[in-house]
């Protein structure tokens, strides 16, 4: 962003850039190794540490949650999510730590684990799985039928959940004769009719469009808020994350970059992943003399002290017009809009509408212009 | 006449005619030459029924037996990777590329009188197996099995463990899995390879020459029978015509009720 001229305030007074809580100034750190996750938990939570040998990395993470939690696991991919889901399921074995849930080691990487049907973890992926040979109903009876509840219980406990979902007028239809909507809803009632102790979502709307997936968001948030699931989901939907988890982890070739609520990982990104699932843009320049110096040479009064200092753009924040002097290298679709990467390397995200300007593309002279009221201020260890 | 693709050179529909005419024609012979009129007569007859009755009980006789050990196999060789499967599965498949006669000398050497393990049992009970009625049995499973377990085994690794694995979460143990999940789900493509097994167990003849004899009534199955007709003995040669018409039709039933033609025909292929 060469020569970005430094912009008069739309605020007509010397504005103060929001600066973040304490705890960001002291531990923003732009890498290191992850945060260490404390004593184990003395409740029936999840306590794991997860050590898996693949064949591109080891992944070596730690997760916990309280019961009744919901934690997001973010990463490009690649990073392990997927095996730390396979670890937690009991379908790969561990080469060091340990899995604790619900007062039980699970598997501690020496003796045998616990086998995947008496570990009360449930997992719902993409694909809903919902078996094609039986009725809805009967799908969602199998987990209570299979812990040996009897036939009644069963179906009650069922048509109580399918009621919930919408979906009671199909409770005899074959599995195989719904939508895709449709069985991934039978795939959550059946999940929760066993009232897991962990519940695994692995991109459980992305096969789903837009409205239905925003409708069962918004159900699973009802169902699992309201029976106090405990719950690890990983996701690239900035959507399921902010609707669904109350703390994040980013996990990237095996280990835990950042962790902590939702709203901090996301507005304040750790990493260059985090940043493009918020659709934050990371700038890294200094205080001096109670201006911010951006790295393309703009600049705007803050009150903070001297120093190093890492810059949020949240997307609402940029506006651009034709006709300045700094250079776009690429335009890229973003998770919450579009991404535009400056031939000196910065990079920052703006909203959807920006996507149809004609003359935003790359080589094209931009002017930037930056509200910085809408910044957030963090420190650089 | 149906239109021909575009991308179908012209000299494929000659020599695809051909081959056509060297299936159908030898069949169609037979029905032009078969005592229609005679044919129900000849059906009943003493040897002949003999013959069908024999080879009914034993084809299916068999049939239970390459169910009840093939599934088990198909789905160890379906979950087992790398070379291990791969020798498991050359183990399992030799019957298929056998030529008959010479697993029928298999067999005799296993369990002949001075077999292997015939010689012991013979010691043990004062019995042998060869030239029995249960060794039709003991032939035609061999010769089948591998059906059974190619198709079982294909289904199964299509299918993948998914549905397994979703089931086992839920709480199932892996008999309860397999009862209401994995068997279920295979019932389709088991009941063509169950077809073709019958099918190649009603039609075995060189193991079972070889290792049951030609007994009528204990050991003479169709095949044995028809063959021993136009050697000049057994039964008569309009009667092993009038069998090999009826082998015909059994295979034609046979082949819908596989689903390998018909509807369903390019889904089980």
């Amino acid at each position: 962003m060469r020569a970005m001229r430094e912009r008069t305030l739309r605020e007509p007074a010397v504005p103060e850039l929001v600066v973040s809580e304490p705890s960001v100034l002291e531990l923003a750190v732009t890498s290191g190794p992850a945060v260490p996750s404390g004593p184990a938990l003395p409740g029936p939570g999840l306590d794991a540490h997860v050590v898996v040998r693949r064949s591109a990395f080891t992944l070596d993470a730690s997760v916990r949650l309280e019961p009744g939690d919901r934690l997001a696991v973010i990463g490009p991919n690649g990073a392990g999510k997927s095996t730390l889901l396979a670890a937690l399921a009991g379908h790969l074995r561990l080469v060091g730590g340990r899995v604790v849930l619900a007062g039980r080691v699970l598997d501690d990487g020496r003796r045998p684990g616990v086998p995947p049907h008496r570990r009360g973890v449930v997992m719902l992926g993409q694909d809903p799985l919902v078996f094609p040979h039986l009725s809805v109903r009967r799908n969602v009876e199998y987990g209570p039928r299979a812990h040996g509840m009897t036939r009644t219980e069963a179906t009650r406990r069922a048509i109580e959940l399918l009621e919930r979902l919408e979906l009671g007028t199909l409770a005899d239809e074959p599995g195989a004769a719904l939508s895709g909507g449709q069985r991934q809803r039978v795939a959550l009632a059946r999940a929760l009719a066993v009232e897991p102790s962990l519940l695994l979502l692995d991109e459980p709307f992305a096969s789903l469009d837009v409205a239905a997936a925003a409708r069962l968001r918004g159900a699973t948030l009802d169902l699992l808020a309201e029976r106090g699931t405990t719950c690890l989901v990983v996701s690239h939907d900035i959507l399921d994350v902010a609707a669904l988890a109350g703390q994040t982890v980013v996990l990237e070739a095996g280990q835990v970059t950042d962790r902590g609520s939702t709203p901090r990982v996301l507005s304040e990104p750790r990493s260059a992943f985090a940043a493009t699932v918020g659709g934050i843009g990371v700038l890294d320049g200094q205080v001096v003399d109670g201006r911010y110096l951006a790295p393309g040479g703009w600049s705007v009064p803050v009150d903070a002290a001297p120093g190093p200092a890492r810059v949020f753009v949240p997307p609402d924040a940029v506006a651009l017009a034709p006709g300045g002097s700094a250079e776009v290298g690429s335009v890229t679709a973003a998770p919450a809009g579009v991404a535009v990467t400056f031939v000196d390397g910065a990079r920052l995200f703006l909203t959807a509408r920006w996507a149809v300007k004609p003359w935003l593309a790359p080589g094209a002279l931009v002017d930037v212009r930056i509200d910085p009221a809408k910044l957030r201020l963090g420190r650089i260890s | 006449m149906t239109a021909l693709s575009p991308g179908l050179p012209r000299w494929a529909l000659p020599l695809a005619a051909a081959g056509l005419l060297v299936v159908a024609a030898p069949v169609l012979a037979l029905a032009s030459r078969a005592p229609w009129g005679n044919l129900p007569a000849l059906l009943t007859s003493g040897p002949a029924l003999s013959a069908l009755g024999l080879s009914m009980t034993t084809a299916l006789a068999a049939t239970a037996l390459c169910l009840l050990l093939g599934v088990p196999a198909a789905l160890v060789l379906a979950r087992t990777t790398g070379r291990l499967a791969d020798i498991l599965r050359a183990v399992m498949l030799v019957p298929l590329v056998l030529p008959p006669m010479v697993s029928g000398l298999a067999l005799l050497l296993l369990l002949g009188r001075r077999g292997v393990l015939g010689q012991p049992l013979a010691d043990l009970t004062g019995h042998t197996l060869p030239f029995t009625t249960p060794a039709v049995v003991v032939a035609q499973t061999f010769v089948a099995l591998p059906f059974l377990i190619v198709s079982a085994e294909g289904a199964l690794r299509t299918s993948g463990q998914a549905y397994e694995r979703t089931a086992a979460s839920l709480g199932a143990r892996p008999a309860r899995v397999l009862r209401t999940v994995t068997l279920p789900l295979l019932a389709p493509a088991l009941r063509a390879g169950t077809v073709l097994c019958f099918a190649r167990a009603l039609g075995e003849f060189g193991a079972t020459a070889l290792f049951a004899g030609n007994l009528p009534g204990v050991t003479q199955t169709m095949p044995l029978a028809i063959y021993t007709a136009f050697n000049g003995s057994g039964v008569g040669q309009d009667v092993a015509v009038a069998l090999s018409v009826l082998l015909v039709v059994v295979a034609l039933v046979l082949l819908v009720a596989s689903g390998l033609v018909g509807r369903s025909g390019a889904r089980h292929a």
